[in-house]
C-alpha cells in the first residue's frame, strides 16, 4: 500500500484524499493505520495537514459513527472510504448494513479504480450498474518500442487512449496481502474507463513478468473479463541498440514519453552522456523482454505483433492506424472519420540517438572483436 | 462524564452494573459498595473487570465473604492509568485490602510509543494518525524496525513497567495481593523474533523476573493460571440464544471469545485467592473488632 499513499505516487490516492478532505474521509482498520505509520514517518507533512482518518477500533462498537455524526455527515455528503487489510469487502458490507444512511466506498475496490480511470468524482455512483465494455484492446509491448505513441493513436482512432495502467502502484496493490475483491475492482475500472463500449490499455512486458514472478494470481482477472472480447497486439523493436539508447536518453532526460504535456527535456542534446555499460545493461534487459514477448506469442499461437521499424517509425499516423486495424481486425466502422491525425511523418529519434548508437556499435566492435548484429528478437 | 467500558458493546451478554466513581475517569463495575460497609479493592484490566463474564471472581468474593467490592479495573489499563489518577488510591486505601492484578506491559511508558490516557491505545511518538490497539502497534514495530530497535524498546518497557508497578504498590497503604491471572505462567525472557513471540499472551511482555521484582513489595502473591473453559461461548442474557459481539482489534462480530478469562477461569482464580482472602479478611475482622 506504500505506493498508494506516497506523495507523488502514481495512484495519487494521497493527493486525492488530501485535496478532498472536506468530503472524503478514511475509516480504517487498526492494521491499515499501523501500515500508514511507516509511510507517514517519511512524509509527515502530507499526512498531518490533510488526511482525515478515523479508526474502526476507536469508534467503540461502531455506534459512534452514527448519531450526531450522521446529521453532520449527511449534510456535507461525506464519503467514508473504507480501508481494512483483513477484508475490505466484508467490512464495507458490515458498515453499510449498520449505517444505511451513510455513504461508504471501498478504498481498493472503488476509489482506486475510479482514480485510475480518471473518474474519481463518480465513485459514489452505483458502479455495478454501469455497463461493462464489450471489447478490451491490449497493447503488450517491450519498453521503448513506440507503445505510448501507438497508445495515443489508438485513442485518436476512437478506442480510448491505451494508457499504462499496470505500473508499480497497481502492481503493488495486486500483489500485496490486502484483501479486497480484485475482480470487482477491475470491473469498476473497466466500467468507468469504457468509451462507447471499448477500453484500451498498455502492458509493458517487464511489469507483466514481475506480476507473475511475484506470484500474481489470475483467477480474478478471468472472472472480471468474462463476456469481454479481448484484442491483444504485441509491439516490439528489431534494433535493440536503438531501443537501449532510447531508454538511456529518456532516463537522463527524465522524459519517458514522446509527449509529456509540453514538458521541456531536462538536458540538451549536447549534455546527454554516453555510457557503454549503461546502454549494455539496458540492451540485455530489453533483449530479455523481447524473448518474454516471444514466449507469450508462442503460447498464443502467434500473437499479432507490430514492429517499430516497419509499422511505426517514420510512418504517417494514418498508416499506423491502418496497420493496427489490419493486424487485429478492428471494426472499420468504429474508427473515427474525424480523427485528428497529423499529416506529417513521425520520427522521435534525433541526432543524439544516432550519435550514441554509432558510438556503441564502435565500442562493441572494439571490445568484442565483432560487429553487433540485430535481427528479429 | 466517565467512560462506560464495554457496556454498549456487550449489552446483550452482560450487565456490568456500571456506576460513576467521583473523580475517576472510568465507570466501575458494580454492584456499587454501600458506604460504611467493609470492602475489598481491586485494580486491574479487563480480566479483573470480568469482561464478557456474568459472575467474575469479584462477585464470588463478594458473595463468599459478604464483603463489598470496589472494583476499579479498567479494560486495557497500564500502571500509568492509576498513577495519573491518584483518586483511585484515595478510595482503595479506605478498603480492607486490595487485589492488584499483574497488568500488561505493552502500553507502559516508553520512548517509542505514545499511549492515550494510560490505556492500550498507542501510536509511534510524533505520529498524527489515530491511535491503534497495542497489539497492532507493536506488531507493526517489530515488522518495520530492525531487531536492535525492538530489543532496546522492549528492555526499556520492561524496566519502566517494574518501576511503575512498584509505584502503584507503594501508593496503596492497605494490604496488597498481587494477582497473576493468565492462561500462561510467568516465564523467562522471551525470544524477540516477532511481537507474538516476544510478548506472550496477556500480560504481554511480563516475565517471572519482573513479577518477582514487584511481588517482594506486596503482602501476598497469588497465581491463577490455566485456560479452563476457553473459548467463552457467548449467549444472550435475555434469551439464552447465541450472541455475537464486535471483538478484537479489528472489531469483527464473534460468537465466542478467546481472549478474556472464561467463567471457569474466574472460578479457578477465586479458588486460588481463597487461602489468602481467609488470612486477610480474618485479620481484618480482628482489627475491626479491636
Amino acid at each position: 500500500m506504500k505506493q498508494l499513499f506516497e506523495p507523488g505516487g502514481e495512484g495519487r490516492v494521497l493527493e486525492f484524499l488530501s485535496a478532498h478532505s472536506d468530503r472524503f474521509q478514511i475509516v480504517a482498520s487498526p492494521k491499515f493505520i499501523s501500515d500508514l505509520y511507516y509511510i507517514e514517518r517519511d512524509n509527515p507533512t502530507a499526512f498531518a495537514q490533510n488526511l482525515k482518518i478515523f479508526s474502526i477500533a476507536s469508534l467503540s462498537s461502531l455506534a459512534s459513527i452514527s448519531g450526531e455524526q450522521d446529521r453532520v455527515m449527511l449534510e456535507n455528503r461525506v464519503v467514508h472510504v473504507v480501508a481494512d487489510s483483513e477484508g475490505e469487502d466484508d467490512r464495507l458490507a458490515l458498515l453499510r448494513n449498520l449505517h444505511p444512511t451513510l455513504t461508504f466506498v471501498g478504498l481498493c475496490r472503488d476509489l482506486v479504480p475510479a482514480i485510475l480511470a480518471r473518474s474519481a468524482h463518480r465513485v459514489t455512483e452505483d458502479l455495478s450498474a454501469l455497463p461493462m465494455p464489450a471489447d478490451l484492446l491490449v497493447l503488450f509491448a517491450t519498453p521503448r518500442s513506440g507503445s505510448s505513441l501507438l497508445g495515443d493513436i489508438i485513442g485518436q482512432m476512437g478506442f480510448g487512449v491505451a494508457r499504462e495502467h499496470l505500473r508499480p502502484t497497481t502492481l503493488e496493490l495486486l500483489l500485496c496481502g490486502y484483501k479486497f475483491d480484485r475482480a470487482e475492482a477491475l470491473r469498476n475500472f473497466l466500467r468507468l474507463e469504457a468509451k462507447d463500449g471499448w477500453v484500451s490499455t498498455k502492458l509493458i512486458t517487464h511489469f507483466v513478468q514481475e506480476f507473475f514472478a511475484e506470484g500474481g494470481k489470475t483467477d480474478w482477472l478471468f472472472d472480471a473479463l468474462k463476456g469481454v472480447r479481448c484484442h491483444v497486439v504485441g509491439l516490439d523493436r528489431h534494433d535493440r541498440i536503438a531501443q537501449a539508447v532510447s531508454g538511456a536518453i529518456a532516463a537522463q532526460r527524465k522524459m519517458w514519453h514522446h509527449f509529456e504535456g509540453g514538458k521541456q527535456p531536462e538536458l540538451k542534446d549536447e549534455e546527454i552522456r554516453y555510457s557503454f555499460d549503461s546502454i549494455l545493461s539496458r540492451l540485455s534487459s530489453y533483449a530479455q523482454q523481447g524473448a518474454y514477448l516471444k514466449m507469450w506469442s508462442d503460447f498464443a499461437d502467434d500473437l499479432p505483433t507490430l514492429w517499430y521499424e516497419e509499422d511505426i517509425d517514420g510512418q504517417p499516423f494514418e498508416a499506423v492506424a491502418r496497420n493496427l486495424q489490419n493486424i487485429i481486425g478492428l471494426p472499420q466502422d468504429r474508427c473515427r472519420d474525424d480523427a485528428r491525425f497529423e499529416t506529417g511523418r513521425l520520427r522521435i529519434a534525433s541526432a543524439v540517438n544516432d550519435r550514441l548508437i554509432a558510438q556503441f556499435r564502435q565500442d562493441w566492435g572494439q571490445r568484442f572483436g565483432r560487429e553487433f548484429t540485430t535481427g528479429r528478437a | 462524564m466517565a467512560f462506560s467500558q464495554y457496556q454498549q458493546r456487550d449489552h446483550d451478554v452482560v450487565d456490568y452494573q456500571l456506576y460513576e466513581v467521583a473523580g475517576f475517569p472510568y465507570m466501575a463495575r458494580g454492584p456499587q459498595p454501600t458506604p460504611g460497609r467493609r470492602s475489598l479493592g481491586i485494580i486491574g484490566a479487563g480480566q479483573s473487570l470480568g469482561v464478557l463474564v456474568r459472575e467474575p471472581y469479584a462477585d464470588m468474593i463478594r458473595e463468599g465473604y459478604d464483603i463489598d467490592i470496589l472494583n476499579l479495573s479498567v479494560g486495557g489499563s497500564a500502571p500509568r492509568l492509576y498513577l495519573n489518577n491518584p483518586i483511585a488510591f484515595e478510595l482503595l486505601n479506605k478498603t480492607s485490602a486490595c487485589i492488584v492484578q499483574v497488568l500488561s506491559a505493552r502500553s507502559t511508558t516508553c520512548s517509542y510509543f505514545q499511549t492515550r490516557d494510560g490505556k492500550n491505545m498507542m501510536r509511534p511518538r510524533g505520529s498524527t494518525l489515530p491511535f491503534v490497539p497495542g497489539d497492532t502497534a507493536w506488531d507493526a514495530m517489530f515488522r518495520n524496525e530492525p531487531p536492535q530497535v525492538s530489543a532496546l524498546v522492549v528492555k526499556e518497557l520492561q524496566r519502566n513497567w517494574v518501576e511503575e508497578m512498584k509505584a502503584v504498590i507503594r501508593s496503596i497503604s492497605v494490604p496488597t495481593v498481587l494477582l497473576w491471572f493468565s492462561k500462561r505462567a510467568p516465564g523467562p525472557t522471551r525470544p524477540l523474533k516477532d511481537y507474538r513471540a516476544a510478548s506472550g499472551v496477556y500480560p504481554q511482555f511480563v516475565t517471572q523476573e519482573m513479577v518477582d521484582a514487584v511481588a517482594e513489595h506486596c503482602d501476598h502473591y497469588v497465581e491463577a493460571t490455566g485456560a479452563r473453559g476457553m473459548p467463552n461461548v457467548l449467549t444472550n442474557r435475555f434469551t439464552g440464544e447465541p450472541a455475537t459481539v464486535f471483538l478484537g482489534d479489528s472489531k469483527q462480530p464473534k460468537g465466542e471469545d478467546n481472549y478474556y478469562p472464561s467463567p471457569e477461569m474466574h472460578q479457578d482464580a477465586f479458588a486460588a485467592l481463597v487461602p489468602t482472602l481467609e488470612l486477610l479478611l480474618e485479620k481484618s475482622d480482628h482489627e475491626t473488632a479491636l
